[in-house]
């Protein structure tokens, strides 16, 4: 056997080994996070606002005591350096005399870039914000959790009270960009 | 030029070619893994209840993915690390541990394989999952199952693509 086929036989047994020689390998993980704009009032049901009478003469009705809250709960995703997201709320219609005012606490439950409550407005047909800010957040679901809702009703114009009745009012809550 | 010119006798080229053969694979560095499995899609759950968050822990199958790694006698081990690197964008926050669930097929009755078999975080920078003893054979296991897990998916990350690429290497110990 001559020196050059010795190393030629080597030379092609090596071929194949170097080929194989991989020394490392790798696969691919991939998620796609949707976006989401998710928004809920617990717990479920309507709510009764009467008005108090009074117990002296002479003395205006009294507001509802009752505790009337509900509580404000959202899910929300944004892409980064998306806008940020608020909700508003709205009436179907008016009462005549009658200020239905909502107050939204800040939220101590879920965690992200919560929203920031406004605090106190008073609610028309047209929408008005009542937290805004919400990035990426969620605020838990359910009761107790999220941002907690108070109702308030006052009288604006005692001489309209007298012309209504019972009225149902739809309460509306819309998240937005 | 041939061998009895430079009188090296007859038998002593089998010897030479078992050199050489050797010296060739070491320089090539002999050791060997190969990945076989696809790339593993996380599809979180939708969320339909307004509040809530995603589960934000996922796993893989136990088998996603296979490993054959090979560690040569003359070396007689071999250690195999994973890192991640973004492909092309990933979070930090999203976190990807990696785990052995099986020691994979081998004929080699005396090696070993050590280590893996709970789960590790995946970080940028190579860390041994497990390793390989060569005893008296060449130490190949075939199809090792590796089981990938993904958490921190939440919606507080912001929306998009996210992929990473896991890699894994095998090197001395």
């Amino acid at each position: 056997m001559s020196y050059t086929r010795a190393i030629l036989i080597v030379w092609t047994l090596c071929i194949p080994i170097a080929a194989r020689c991989q020394t490392s390998g790798a696969s691919n993980t991939t998620i796609t996070l949707p976006s989401i704009a998710l928004i809920d009032v617990e717990p479920k049901g309507n709510i009764t606002m009467s008005f108090l009478p009074p117990t002296d003469a002479g003395n205006p009705i009294s507001p509802p005591q009752a505790d009337m809250s509900k509580w404000l709960n959202y899910t929300s995703a944004v892409a980064s350096g998306g806008n940020s997201r608020s909700i508003s709320a709205s009436i179907n219609q008016a009462v005549p005399g009658v200020d239905l005012m909502i107050l939204t606490e800040t939220a101590t439950s879920g965690g992200g870039n919560l929203g920031v409550p406004v605090g106190q407005v008073l609610l028309g047909t047209t929408p008005v914000v009542i937290v805004s800010g919400i990035r990426g957040a969620y605020t838990g679901n359910g009761k107790n959790n999220g941002h907690r809702l108070r109702f308030n009703l006052s009288t604006n114009n005692y001489s309209d009270l007298g012309n209504i009745s019972n009225t149902n009012i739809i309460i509306s809550f819309t998240i937005i960009e | 030029m041939n061998y009895s010119a430079i009188g090296i006798s007859s038998y002593l080229k089998p010897l030479l070619l078992l050199v050489l053969l050797l010296l060739g694979t070491r320089a090539n560095g002999q050791r060997t893994i190969t990945v076989v499995g696809s790339s593993w899609n996380v599809n979180p759950e939708p969320i339909t209840e307004a509040g809530l968050n995603y589960i934000g822990t996922y796993e893989s199958a136990s088998d996603q993915l296979l490993l054959t790694a090979r560690v040569p006698l003359l070396l007689t081990s071999g250690r195999v690390s994973v890192r991640y690197e973004p492909f092309p964008t990933w979070n930090n926050a999203l976190n990807l541990s990696v785990r052995r669930t099986g020691n994979g097929t081998t004929t080699c009755l005396l090696c070993t394989i050590n280590g893996g078999t709970a789960y590790q975080p995946i970080t940028t920078t190579d860390t041994e999952l497990f390793n390989i003893q060569a005893v008296l054979a060449l130490a190949a296991f075939n199809n090792i199952p590796i089981q990938l897990r993904l958490n921190g998916v939440s919606v507080t990350l912001p929306t998009g693509n996210y992929q990473s690429r896991v890699i894994f290497t095998i090197g001395p110990n």
